[in-house]
């Protein structure tokens, strides 16, 4: 796993990866922190920061898109899958390789608030942890552009991949709201939700049977639930997009709130991720 | 040592390997043979446990490749097809990688690089990047990866493949010297490699092992069938009759015949490695029937590998058909030379016992399966 973590840090930043992602995080982290609390004299440095999640989706593709793709195509997982390394630690090295790229430049953000704090009086405590959260985000982030990275050989495939299902989070709460708080939304939402999960389920078994009885019992329930306390409906739809939303567990801890279920939702996040590349990894030398 | 008990691989309803069973025994030199798409390179990406196995096990040393998959893989050292190198690395670099993958240790590192480069002679280019290396370079590097740690089994797929002719007697020399202290599996589509580099020849056709032995018995297996080409100016009848009398002669084959010239080409099967020329000459020369051409071609190892790459049984039993078929044709082409006939006729019936023979071979083989 360390040979694996050292020859992947050495290769971002042998070529030009890491010193780009490193550059343009801090431009406009730079550029938040100049605009919201330099020039307005805003003490919470937090309130930058979340600002700036958008540079994930460009960044965190970018970043990625090589990391398990890239072995895949030129065959060099030859060589690691047929030496005496596993492969989570496989994943892992690779994993943490991407953190530690990650973490450099926000190294340097801890060093903002202490830029802040020589113009007047903040609060420590919430600048960190701020820049905790983002951290958290970041991670989730890339645990979700590794995962996809390993399911394809393309590395342009997987960037363009990445940055759909991160833009989709970055809206979904606005996507969310389109939604009326009615129970009967919630209901044509979850029934529409079904359908694709039985069509999916079609496509990966080839089974119709199955998936027809698993679609219609699903559908059932929803049914028998909706007639018998539509209430459970009411806004249900909003809190389940709402659920996915990475970027949101951010705002807590932003607004000065230490909340651990964040906390815990973004670690757990992040290494589900991490867990779906391993199995992915595993599958396809099992196909 | 290896042993591989029925292996399958299956990708979808195409079976790449079908039930390979064999054992490799330790400090030999192997050689993998087949055609393209033979199931070679699944065999040995099963074997270093690259892929898994759709049935079937894998035991290096003792170890199943899956189930103790990182001692197993310790004892391996893999070049596959196409060498695993990181382009953006040095040679140096991407061997140092190695060693760490293969949990050397640190101290070592250094020297046993060093002393793996002057093994594949790639000093020189120690500290060049791997993409700016020719593609020989980049087989040699490949190379280095596999033997590096020293791992007592060293798996080499098409090692010589895009080679210059001198490079390839390099890396053949290497691996005779690699194989008199490590077991060496190599797989290759080219005969002639094998048959100089290898102890043990295992033949693979469309996924099943059709032949395993020495590479002397299996140019055995081809004995008994030697051709010789003949073009002679004479009456076509009295030639066959004087080639009969030579003996140890399976049959003759008429390819052409000009009437108005009278010359005739004809292809003379002898038994055994029996080699007639000599009393063909006379025999050609007391009926006065110049011999305008003699070539003499003996059945290869090549031949071997061709018939058993084939269709397998089918097919051969389709020429042992066609071949009993013709013998019958040139026994009633001459029939007024009843003596001949009966001892070609006896040297059949011996070609028969042998067929029969690699028969039931070809049966137990199946029963194998």
């Amino acid at each position: 796993m360390l040979a694996i973590y050292k020859r992947e840090l050495k290769s971002y930043y042998s070529g030009f990866m890491g010193f780009v992602f490193a550059a343009f995080l801090l431009f406009i982290i730079g550029i938040y922190f100049t605009a919201y609390n330099l020039a307005q004299g805003y003490p919470h440095f937090g309130y930058a920061l979340s600002g700036v999640t958008f540079v994930f989706l460009v960044l965190v593709p970018i970043i990625t898109m090589r990391c398990m793709s890239e072995e895949r195509r030129s065959k060099t997982d030859q060589l690691i899958f047929t030496s005496p390394v596993s492969v989570t630690g496989m994943v892992l090295g690779k994993y943490f390789a991407l953190l530690t790229v990650f973490a450099l430049p926000m190294a340097i953000t801890c060093l903002y608030p202490l830029i802040l704090a020589s113009m007047g009086k903040i609060s420590y405590a919430m600048a960190y942890s701020s820049i905790l959260a983002f951290f958290l985000v970041g991670c989730v982030d890339l645990a979700v552009g590794m995962f996809i990275s390993s399911l394809t050989e393309s590395p342009v495939l997987a960037a363009v991949l990445t940055f759909v299902v991160l833009f989709a989070d970055y809206l979904i709460s606005g996507i969310a709201s389109f939604f009326s708080n009615e129970s009967t939304s919630s209901f044509l939402g979850f029934a529409l939700f079904v359908l694709a999960v039985a069509l999916l389920l079609f496509i990966m078994t080839k089974s119709l049977w199955l998936s027809v009885i698993v679609g219609v019992v699903l559908e059932a329930v929803l049914a028998v639930l909706y007639v018998t306390k539509a209430t459970i409906f009411t806004g249900t739809i909003q809190n389940v997009l709402g659920a996915l939303d990475v970027a949101a567990r951010m705002d807590d801890f932003i607004n000065g709130v230490f909340n651990t279920s964040n906390l815990v939702y973004l670690l757990s996040a992040a290494c589900l991720f991490v867990f779906f590349t391993i199995q992915s990894v595993e599958k396809r030398r099992w196909y | 040592m290896i042993e591989v008990t029925n292996l399958v691989k299956r990708y979808g309803n195409h079976t790449a390997v079908d039930r390979l069973s064999f054992t490799v025994e330790d400090g030999q030199i192997y050689g993998f043979l087949g055609p393209n798409g033979a199931g070679k390179s699944t065999t040995m990406n099963i074997m270093t446990g690259y892929i898994a196995a759709t049935e079937g096990q894998v035991l290096i040393n003792g170890h199943d490749i899956l189930e103790e998959p990182a001692e197993a893989k310790k004892c391996i050292g893999y070049l596959p097809e196409l060498p695993p190198l990181y382009m953006d690395m040095t040679v140096r670099e991407y061997l140092k990688f190695v060693a760490e993958l293969k949990k050397l240790p640190k101290k070592e590192h250094a020297d046993h690089i060093a002393e793996v480069m002057e093994t594949v002679k790639i000093t020189d280019m120690a500290d060049r990047l791997i993409k700016n290396l020719s593609k020989g370079y980049r087989q040699r590097v490949g190379l280095a990866q596999a033997i590096i740690g020293y791992p007592e089994i060293i798996i080499l797929d098409e090692p010589t493949v895009g080679l210059d002719p001198k490079q390839i007697i390099e890396i053949r020399d290497l691996i005779r010297s690699l194989g008199k202290k490590h077991t060496v599996i190599l797989s290759s589509h080219i005969l002639s490699e094998v048959s100089a580099v290898c102890d043990q020849i295992m033949i693979i056709s469309k996924g099943k092992l059709v032949a395993n032995d020495t590479p002397e018995k299996l140019s055995e297996m081809a004995s008994g069938t030697t051709d010789i080409h003949l073009e002679i100016k004479g009456d076509r009848e009295r030639v066959k009759a004087a080639i009969k009398s030579c003996g140890f002669i399976d049959y003759i084959e008429v390819n052409s015949y000009q009437k108005d010239t009278g010359c005739g080409v004809y292809t003379v099967h002898v038994q055994e490695n029996q080699d007639i020329r000599e009393e063909i000459f006379y025999k050609m020369a007391d009926i006065k029937a110049p011999i305008l051409e003699m070539s003499i071609s003996r059945k290869s190892l090549e031949d071997v590998f061709l018939e058993l790459t084939k269709d397998e049984a089918v097919s051969r039993s389709e020429k042992k058909a066609k071949r009993t078929a013709n013998g019958a044709e040139n026994e009633t082409a001459s029939e007024d030379e009843a003596g001949t006939d009966e001892t070609s006729g006896d040297e059949a019936g011996a070609d028969e016992t042998s067929g029969d023979k690699a028969g039931t071979d070809e049966a137990a083989r199946e029963e194998d399966e």
